[in-house]
C-alpha cells in the first residue's frame, strides 16, 4: 500500500484529471471485454503498459512486481482450467498424465487465450490508473460527480489513518519480536491476537485525540479542499471514449483481416 | 500593567474516570511573553492547555481571555480557537490531510477566509517552518521532525494571538530544537504570546521569560526561572533537576565567594560573571538578510578572514540555503556568536531587522547585568 501510494504521488501523470484517468482505464477495459478478437486486448494491454511505464518512469517497486506475479499465477491457473474443460473445434494437443488422458481442443485454447489477454489488459490499465492517482485525489475528484461529501471525507480520513495504523502495527510487531513474541506457532498466534486488540484500542485513542485536534482548528463538520484536483472537462471525456470507440469500430471493420486465432 | 492575555481563576477539572486533573488552578499568562509550563508527567499541563482554547470546560472556576470570561457557545469557541492555537505533542494526532499544504490550509479555511488570503497564509507559514519546497508532499511520507514543522505551520497559519505548544521539543534533534526555539522567538517578536510545556529544564531556563510550574494538578510556582530553581529542593521534590547553567553558577559563586545573583543563562554570561574574558573581545557585526547575495559571504571573508559567520532566524536560514552559503553557524547563532566574541574572534550575524533589534535588547540587558560591553555594529 505504501509503495503504491509513493508511486502515485511521484507519477508523471499525477496532474492529469483523476476522473479523466479513470475514464481511460474503464473505457479501455470495457472495449477489451466486449470484443472477441485477440488483438483488442493486446492493444489495450499495450496502451496500459505504455501509460504504466510513463507514469512510473519504469520504476517498479517490489509491491507492483508482486501484484503482477500474483495475478499472472492466478490467471494462468484459471486459463489452464478453461483450456482443458472447453470442448469443440477439434483436438489440438493431447497427453497422458498418470494414466489420465488430457486433451486441449481449439475452442478451449482460443477461449483461454482470450481470457488471459483480457485479464492482462485489465491489470495493465488498472495498474496504470492506481499508480498515477493518489486515493485522496480520486476521492476529491468524485465531488464533481456529486458523490456525497460525507462518504468522500470518510474515504480520505480512512486512507490517512490507515497509514498511521500500519505504522503502529509495524511498531507493535517489532516490539513483540524484540521480546520473542513470534517464537513458535502458539506464541505467534497469541501475540498476533494481542497486537490486534492493542491496535484496536490505540485506534480508539487516536480517534479521540484527532477529535480534539479537529476542534482546535475550528472544524465545522466538513473538510474544505484547499487545492482540488483538476476537473474532468469535455476533451477528457471525448478522448478516452473516442479512443475506445475507434478500437471497437476498427475491430469490427477489420475483423476478418486482423482476427488472430490459434 | 497590561492585562494578561489568558487568566484562569480557581480552575478545577475532573476527567470522566474521576481522575482529578486540575485543582484550584489560578494562573496568568502575560501578553507578549514567552512562558514555559514546567512539570512532571501527569502534572496536568496538557489538560490546562485544553482549557485555554475551550476544548475542555472546567468543572468549576473560569478561564478569561483578554479579560473576558470564555464562552462555550459555538461562535464563542470558534472565535477563541482562531486566536488561541494549540500545537499538539504528537504531530500525527494533528495532521489529517493527505498533503502538507492541505493540512496547513485546514484552519484558515475553517475560519472562512478568502482563498487568496488562505494561499498567502499557507505560503507564509510553510516558509517560516522551511517546508515550502515540500508543500505538495503527502503527509504520510514525512519524518517525525517534518511532521512537527507541519503541525506548527498549521497553527501559525491561523495567525493566533497566543500560540500554545505542548512538548514541542520532545523527540527532536538539537538542531531542530534550536530552530524551533528561534522560530518561537520570531513569532514572539511579532507580538505573539508563546506558551510551551516541557520537561526540559535547560530549555525552560534559557528560553523562557517566565515559568509556571505544575505538580499534581496545581500551580506551585509562577515567576522568573531563577526564583524557582533557587530552592533546589523544591525542584527535586517534583522530579525536576536544576539546569546545568544554574548549577554551575551556584557552585562557582560559592567557590569564588560572590553572590549567585545575577544568574547567567548562557556560557558567555557565565564567563563574564567569573572574569574569564581576560583578553580582548572580538567584534560583533550584523548584516541584514535583505542585502544578502551570493557574493556577500565571499566579501566578508575577504574583509575579515578570521571572522565567523552565522545565520539567525528562519528567513536568513532559507536565503542562506537558497544561495548555498558556506557559514559556520546555522542554528543557536546568538549564543555561539557570544562565545566566539568572548574568545576574541570577530563574528558576523546575518539576520532580519527584527533580529537586530532583539540582539541589541539582549546585549543591553547583558551589559546591565554582567557589565559586558559588546556592541552590535552594522557591516
Amino acid at each position: 500500500m505504501i509503495g503504491i501510494d509513493e508511486l502515485a504521488y511521484q507519477s508523471r501523470l499525477r496532474q492529469w484529471p483523476p476522473l479523466g484517468k479513470f475514464l481511460i482505464a474503464v473505457s479501455l477495459l470495457i472495449v477489451a471485454l466486449t470484443t472477441d478478437s485477440f488483438i483488442v486486448p493486446l492493444i489495450t494491454m499495450g496502451i496500459g503498459l505504455g501509460l504504466l511505464s510513463y507514469s512510473t518512469g519504469l520504476r517498479f517497486p517490489r509491491i507492483i512486481s508482486l501484484v503482477i506475479l500474483n495475478s499472472l499465477a492466478i490467471i494462468l491457473i484459471g486459463c489452464l482450467v478453461i483450456a482443458f474443460l472447453t470442448r469443440g473445434g477439434g483436438e489440438v494437443a493431447s497427453f497422458d498424465l498418470l494414466g489420465l488422458r488430457l486433451s486441449i481442443e481449439r475452442d478451449g485454447l482460443d477461449l483461454a487465450t482470450l481470457v488471459m489477454l483480457r485479464a492482462l489488459a485489465g491489470i495493465s490499465v488498472m495498474l496504470a490508473f492506481i499508480t498515477s492517482t493518489p486515493v485522496p485525489h480520486f476521492a476529491m475528484a468524485l465531488r464533481q460527480l456529486h458523490v456525497p461529501k460525507e462518504i468522500l471525507e470518510l474515504t480520505v480520513l480512512t486512507y490517512r489513518y490507515s497509514f498511521l495504523l500500519l505504522e503502529q502495527l509495524e511498531t507493535m510487531t517489532v516490539a513483540a519480536s524484540c521480546r520473542l513474541g513470534f517464537r513458535g506457532l502458539r506464541t505467534s498466534i497469541r501475540t498476533t491476537s494481542r497486537v490486534a486488540v492493542g491496535l484496536f484500542s490505540r485506534s480508539l485513542d487516536m480517534a479521540e485525540r484527532s477529535q480534539v485536534a479537529l476542534n482546535c482548528r475550528n472544524y465545522k463538520g466538513d473538510f474544505p479542499v484547499f487545492r482540488p484536483p483538476r476537473r474532468l472537462t469535455w476533451p477528457w471525456v471525448a478522448g478516452p471514449v473516442g479512443l475506445a470507440a475507434l478500437i471497437y469500430i476498427g475491430n469490427i471493420l477489420l475483423e476478418t483481416s486482423w482476427k488472430l486465432t490459434w | 500593567m497590561d492585562e494578561p492575555v489568558i487568566k484562569t481563576e480557581n480552575l478545577c477539572f475532573v476527567y470522566p474516570n474521576r481522575t482529578s486533573a486540575l485543582e484550584d488552578v489560578s494562573v496568568e499568562v502575560p501578553r507578549g511573553k514567552k512562558i514555559v509550563l514546567l512539570g512532571p508527567n501527569g502534572a496536568g499541563k496538557s489538560t490546562l492547555f485544553l482549557h485555554f482554547n475551550g476544548i475542555l470546560k472546567p468543572r468549576s472556576g473560569k478561564v478569561l481571555f483578554n479579560g473576558e470570561p470564555v464562552g462555550y457557545g459555538k461562535k464563542d469557541l470558534e472565535e477563541l480557537r482562531s486566536k488561541v492555537s494549540l500545537v499538539m505533542q504528537n504531530p500525527d494526532d494533528q495532521i489529517f490531510s493527505s498533503t502538507i499544504e492541505e493540512d496547513v490550509a485546514f484552519g484558515p479555511m475553517n475560519m472562512g477566509l478568502p482563498m487568496k488570503e488562505v494561499e498567502e497564509r499557507v505560503c507564509e507559514a510553510l516558509d517560516q517552518v522551511d517546508m515550502f519546497g515540500l508543500r505538495e508532499k503527502p503527509t504520510q511520507q514525512l519524518s517525525f521532525g517534518q511532521k512537527k514543522r507541519v503541525s506548527l505551520a498549521g497553527a501559525i497559519a491561523m495567525h493566533p494571538e497566543v500560540l500554545i505548544m505542548d512538548e514541542p521539543t520532545a523527540g527532536l534533534d538539537s538542531r531542530m530544537v534550536h530552530e524551533l526555539l528561534e522560530l518561537a522567538d520570531e513569532l514572539n517578536q511579532k507580538g505573539l504570546t508563546v506558551i510551551m510545556s516541557t520537561h526540559d529544564v535547560e530549555t525552560a531556563y534559557s528560553w523562557a521569560d517566565e515559568i509556571r510550574v505544575m505538580n499534581k494538578g496545581r500551580i506551585i510556582y509562577s515567576g522568573d526561572p531563577d526564583g524557582f530553581f533557587s530552592d533546589g529542593q523544591r525542584a527535586r521534590n517534583i522530579g525536576l533537576t536544576e539546569p546545568m547553567m544554574f548549577d554551575l553558577n551556584r557552585t562557582m559563586s560559592r567557590h569564588n565567594k560572590v553572590p549567585t545573583d545575577p544568574y547567567p543563562r548562557n556560557i558567555f554570561e557565565l564567563n563574564q560573571k567569573f572574569g574569564q574574558h581576560r583578553g580582548a573581545m572580538g567584534r560583533l557585526y550584523f548584516y541584514p538578510t535583505s542585502d544578502l547575495s551570493g557574493e556577500t559571504i565571499k566579501t566578508i571573508r575577504h574583509m575579515m578572514p578570521q571572522a565567523a559567520v552565522g545565520l539567525i532566524g528562519s528567513r536568513a536560514r532559507k536565503v542562506g540555503a537558497d544561495l548555498g552559503l558556506q557559514v559556520e553557524h546555522r542554528f543557536d547563532t546568538y549564543d555561539e556568536a557570544l562565545i566566539e566574541v568572548g574568545h576574541g574572534r570577530d563574528f558576523v550575524i546575518v539576520g532580519d531587522e527584527n533580529w537586530r533589534k532583539e540582539i541589541e535588547v539582549r546585549l543591553d540587558a547583558l551589559g546591565t547585568a554582567f557589565g559586558a560591553t559588546v556592541r552590535l555594529m552594522r557591516l
